[in-house]
């Protein structure tokens, strides 16, 4: 489901409920997205992952042409959401922290875009635990920013009209997806 | 004529793309592996077009 439309209602009716829901997601999936990160640079670093590196570039391109649309290929995924129903049995904020735990893991639910995967290959082959988890939490971070800014971004909207607005930018977000793709190529290169 | 108003989501998400871009040509010079952070953070923030 779509933290932005869960969480954004919850800002214009009670402030102060949507601060701590909101924090205690973010806090959460920091959490759950460290763990994440240092295991797969843990794993890296004892299965000695770094001689795959040269497998990066070619793998970030092949997803980069996807993400334009040139190929078509599905992304390993679960098929499932965070639960809604956990807001109407443990409350906003506790269920907020369960969706951030649930959600900061990356991979137990859809996974639309690929830059995800290559953040997670890319933490593999370098093989450092601490920055695994650096580099996941940043990723969390910039997960978050929608549910923080939405509350601004759509203050003359409606939510649906603001979910709406969302939706209506899915092209941009591929093709921004992409560009990112070849800034990690290029780095891997220049590394 | 018309026209499509830009909506704010998008002008954020130009942003974000900009400002990701920028940051991370301005590490790139100091730490080639920290330069894949700001790219980190405009993954996350496009992931606001999935379920």
């Amino acid at each position: 489901m779509s933290l932005v439309g869960a969480l954004t209602p919850l800002g214009k009716a009670a402030h102060r409920s949507w601060l701590r829901a909101v924090a205690a997601y973010t806090v959460a999936g920091c959490v759950s997205s460290a763990i994440l990160g240092f295991l797969v640079g843990e794993i890296g670093w004892w299965f000695r992952a770094r001689s795959a590196t040269f497998l990066i570039v070619p793998f970030t391109l092949i997803l980069a042409v996807r993400e334009c649309g040139w190929i078509s290929f599905k992304l390993p995924e679960i098929k499932r959401q965070t639960q809604k129903v956990w807001a109407h049995e443990f409350g906003f904020v506790t269920a907020a922290a369960m969706w951030g735990l649930d959600v900061g893991c990356g991979v137990t639910t859809y996974v639309t875009y690929s830059g995800f995967f290559v953040l997670a290959a890319i933490v593999l082959v370098i093989g450092k635990p601490q920055f695994g988890a650096l580099v996941l939490v940043v990723y969390w971070i910039g997960r978050t920013l929608p549910v923080w800014l939405a509350p601004l971004l759509g203050r003359d909207v409606h939510i649906h009209d603001l979910l709406g607005e969302i939706l209506a930018n899915r092209r941009l977000y591929r093709y921004g997806v992409a560009i990112g793709l070849l800034w990690c190529a290029v780095v891997m290169v220049a590394r | 004529m018309t026209y499509m108003r830009m909506n704010n989501i998008a002008v954020a998400s130009y942003v974000t793309l900009a400002a990701s871009l920028a940051a991370g040509l301005w590490l790139i010079r100091f730490n080639v592996a920290a330069s894949i952070l700001p790219a980190a953070v405009m993954f996350g923030w496009f992931q606001i077009g999935g379920v």
